[in-house]
């Protein structure tokens, strides 16, 4: 640790003399270590270790990244001298200088504990472990015909410095879990989930999920959908989301778009802009009953952490309130051309990638509705509790969620499943049509793709039931 | 010690321990980029990364890993841990031996170093690109151009010493003409002279010009020619699923119909990394086997998947050089081109959609196939063989093999595409295809 907070320091000083204006180092290493089964026997073992550094400046106003795992104090000279000449020349071409947020440098070391040490759970109990979750899947009287588990634990270590004298160490520990699962009938044909968990913690985190439970819930439930389910009904009618639909539509229609980066337009080849504008704090968006966060402060959560990758202090932001755009998501370049001070959204995935804006642990807040009050409403109208296909277009205005497991509602009441109901629909429509949102927040984990590079992020999304008043809701096939 | 005796060590020290079969291969990446948006450079990189992979198996049970922490210092301790992992784990029924034998290599692979040093000259080529959309009358442009060089080094228990080189520069640029009339092309090649950012810009800023003021249409059922970076998208999907792995977990729409007809018979797809300059050439794959041109789909006929050792011993069959250890994967995905001029596509394609681009493409059941994706840039409403105006706000809701099953003619002219939607190479015709299902969102 001392050594490497010996060797920031004479990057950073190496830097500025190198003519950086503003430098930082970030050594960030990830060791994963994995095992998956493919239909009840082990695939392989798998390990990946990472460890490296990266490096960024601003030489004249063009920010310059550079990044290497090879450490020799050579080739680390040579990295900045390469950071420092690429964002010398991306200068000449700008009209505006790229500036910094003032930020409070903080000198700090964070970690994540482990209540029951991962380190403790043998690679045999592992094994096991997933081969009695196999064993659940088909047992549940029903046809699975094909799985695929895994389970596996990243321990991510970082030391960020800066010239402004930030010092900021972190550790974080990551268990996950993923299946895919197909059910087949053999005159319905087949259906598929897929299916992650993941948090940041020990073993208890891992035990919180219960998988085995949820597991065998999930193949019966398919098996239902399969078997039982009829047409969706379609035409406008209301509409009743649970937690995981909840979560997917705070990422997608609210996380994302409040990005200032893509608001300020430096992901437009790739993720896309957004329908917001930087004048926009304050827009209606939707019914007083909307309120989004993001909150990567929650212990225990997939999207943990308590300083970002610029070294900025983490809080909640409040993204929508109230039905009104409160907070975008801001690293230190985007606050500072928006005129305000970064709120601690910048991560990098790996060594070898910038931090950019991302979110963490994003979800809209409950309500005070219990399922049974939501649905006591509603003469005619479809559940949606999961769903497997979703997009949403670039701008983040016209997404689309498709039921997996869904019923009718009919007089409060929920009826039979019905098969794949869409909700094809625009943001200010669905955030709009909300008239009453539940008490039971959940999370689901997730990895959050952006960025190019392409960085995968672990996020939590999240939110309780809601329900959607006249909306359109179509079937497929 | 030189990096390229590193994999070499690591090798002894694996088979010294006792381990029975080993691959060791050291990729050495160089690589610059630019990032752009609103007409100005966001951001430059440069990387500079070792990466050391390794398969080992004893009695088969087997490891597959990814090193980054590449240094003398810390080899013992990787080689510590590949072997403690490979003993603990227990056997796998999808083990299959190293493959061994006498392999012959393509010779004559050709790289072009020069790419290895461009760096600041990056900017330059950014420059023209933005510069060529402004001229085709976008406002602004975003993009990333990227030049990679790399190396790879493999080394093997049965003998194999390989080595093999890559250079390419891949530029995707995105033009605004307004915040929703925008066009993107691409302009990827392994060679300076084939590299043409002002071309991409060029394009990229028409698409946007011509889809100034979009309106809604009606959703339904719609004839389609899609460009080529919307058909690579979706021609490339289609080759990944012919992988022996999701074909095996059932993640694919291919999964038992080996013979069976599932597209149209215009359509032939093949991996082809024997390609002389093409993006995705390479000479063997990390299994240390020759890469060969293996026919997917033939006139519309599945023929064959994509196999490594451990799938192709579960189906009974043969690798098709495709190896990833665990997923085997296309490299050079290769359309085979139609017989109608390009400039004819338009006017055989009559009354329909035009559409350039798509973008997120989601499954709700791999297994038959059914997707949705967003349309996305140019997009535009066509009769009498012209376009009439542009649309916005559309996605195509439809099955993959309903897709390839409807597609009527493809165009005389293959591009090369290669972007974050396609990432895996991809050459393609332009396509006409019947009865596209296109939903739009409610509350436009």
């Amino acid at each position: 640790m001392n050594d490497i907070v010996e060797l920031s320091k004479k990057i950073l000083d190496y830097a500025v003399a190198a003519g950086a204006s503003y430098a930082e180092a970030r050594f960030h290493s990830d060791s994963d270590k994995g095992v998956a089964l493919k239909n009840g026997e082990v695939e392989a073992v798998r390990a990946s270790y990472e460890f490296g550094i990266g490096i960024r400046v601003l030489v004249n106003g063009g920010l310059g990244f550079a990044s290497t795992n090879m450490l020799k104090p050579e080739n680390l000279t040579r990295v900045v001298d390469k950071a420092v000449k690429m964002a010398r020349a991306s200068s000449y071409l700008k009209s505006s200088r790229i500036c910094f947020s003032e930020e409070e440098a903080y000198s700090v070391d964070w970690r994540v504990s482990e209540k029951k040490r991962l380190e403790g759970w043998s690679l045999n109990s592992k094994i096991e472990f997933l081969k009695n979750l196999d064993k659940t899947a088909i047992s549940q009287g029903v046809n699975v015909s094909s799985r695929y588990i895994g389970y596996s634990e990243r321990r991510t270590e970082r030391v960020y410095a800066n010239t402004e004298g930030a010092l900021v160490s972190a550790l974080v520990p990551r268990p996950s879990f993923f299946a895919l699962i197909t059910v087949a009938d053999h005159s319905k044909g087949v259906i598929q989930r897929t299916l992650q968990f993941g948090g940041s913690g020990g073993m208890e985190v891992v035990e919180s999920w219960r998988l085995e439970e949820k597991l065998g819930d999930e193949v019966k439930t398919l098996h239902k959908m399969l078997t039982e389910s009829v047409k969706a009904p379609e035409g406008v009618m209301d509409v009743v989301v649970g937690s995981e639909v909840a979560g997917i539509i705070s990422h997608e229609a609210s996380g994302h778009p409040g990005e200032a980066d893509r608001i300020l337009g430096r992901e437009g080849a790739q993720a896309g802009e957004s329908y917001l504008k930087a004048e926009d704090l304050g827009r209606k968006i939707g019914s007083e009953a909307v309120n989004v966060v993001d909150d990567p402060t929650i212990p225990g959560s997939y999207g943990f952490y308590l300083f970002d990758d610029e070294g900025v202090k983490a809080r909640r932001k409040f993204l929508i309130k109230e039905g009104r755009i409160c907070e975008f998501l801001m690293n230190r370049e985007t606050a500072a051309r928006l005129g305000v001070k970064s709120n601690g959204s910048a991560r990098a995935s790996r060594y070898s990638v910038e931090p950019i804006v991302r979110m963490s642990n994003t979800f809209i807040l409950p309500g005070d509705h219990s399922l049974e009050e939501l649905l006591s409403g509603v003469a005619k109208g479809v559940y949606v509790k999961s769903f497997m296909e979703w997009n949403i277009d670039d701008k983040r205005w016209n997404q689309r969620y498709v039921g997996l497991e869904a019923y009718m509602i009919e007089d409060g009441r929920i009826t039979r499943p019905v098969r794949n109901p869409v909700i094809e629909i625009t943001t200010e429509k669905l955030f709009s049509s909300v008239d009453a949102v539940g008490k039971d927040l959940n999370f689901v984990a997730a990895t959050c793709g952006k960025g190019d590079p392409m960085q995968g992020m672990p996020v939590y999304t999240g939110g309780p039931s809601l329900r959607m008043r006249n909306i359109m809701v179509r079937g497929v096939g | 010690m030189k990096m390229a005796e590193l994999h070499e060590k690591a090798l002894k020290m694996l088979t010294d321990r006792g381990v029975e079969e080993a691959i060791v291969t050291l990729y050495e990446t160089e690589e610059s980029s630019v990032r752009y948006a609103n007409n100005e450079p966001t951001v430059a990189f440069s990387e500079n990364i070792s990466t050391l992979t390794i398969y080992s198996s004893i009695k088969e049970r087997c490891f597959v890993g990814s090193f980054e922490n590449v240094s003398e210092d810390f080899l013992e301790k990787i080689v510590d841990d590949v072997v403690t992992l490979t003993k603990n784990t227990p056997p796998t029924p999808f083990y299959a031996p190293l493959p061994r034998g006498v392999f012959n290599y393509r010779a004559g692979k050709r790289v072009e170093s020069r790419i290895r040093q461009l760096d600041e000259q990056l900017v330059s080529h950014v420059s023209e690109a933005v510069r060529a959309s402004r001229e085709a009358g976008a406002e602004r442009s975003a993009g990333i151009l990227y030049s990679s060089h790399m190396v790879e080094k493999l080394s093997s228990s049965t003998g194999l010493s390989l080595q093999e080189e890559f250079a390419s520069l891949t530029l995707n640029h995105r033009a605004f003409a307004s915040p929703e009339a925008t066009g993107q092309w691409v302009s990827c090649s392994t060679s300076l002279e084939g590299f043409n950012p002002y071309e991409a810009g060029r394009k990229a800023g028409e698409i946007a010009v011509a889809s100034l003021n979009p309106v809604l249409i009606d959703e339904g059922t719609y004839d389609v020619y899609m460009g080529p970076l919307i058909f690579a998208n979706m021609m490339s999907e289609v080759a990944r699923f012919a992988s022996g792995f999701l074909v095996q977990i059932e993640m694919s729409f291919m999964t038992g119909k080996i013979g069976q007809k599932i597209g149209s018979e215009k359509i032939t797809i093949r991996d082809d990394p024997t390609m002389p300059g093409a993006l995705g050439e390479k000479i063997f794959d990390d299994e240390g086997i020759p890469t060969q041109k293996t026919i997917i789909i033939e006139k519309g006929f599945l023929r064959n998947y994509l196999h490594n050792s451990r799938t192709a011993k579960l189906a009974g069959a043969s690798s098709t050089g495709n190896a990833g250890i665990i997923t085997p994967h296309p490299w050079n995905i290769v359309v085979e081109p139609g017989n109608v001029k390009e400039e004819n596509m338009m006017q055989k394609l009559g009354k329909g959609l035009y559409l350039t681009n798509s973008w997120y493409q989601r499954y709700q059941n791999y297994r038959t196939g059914d997707f949705s994706t967003i349309v996305r840039d140019g997009a535009f409403y066509v009769e009498d063989g012209k376009v009439k105006h542009p649309v916005k706000g559309i996605r195509i809701s439809d099955n993959l093999q309903r897709i390839i099953s409807n597609i009527e003619e493809l165009s005389d002219r293959l591009y090369p595409i290669k972007w974050w939607e396609v990432t895996t190479p991809t050459y393609v015709p332009t396509a006409i295809i019947r009865n596209v299902r296109i939903t739009k969102a409610f509350g436009y």
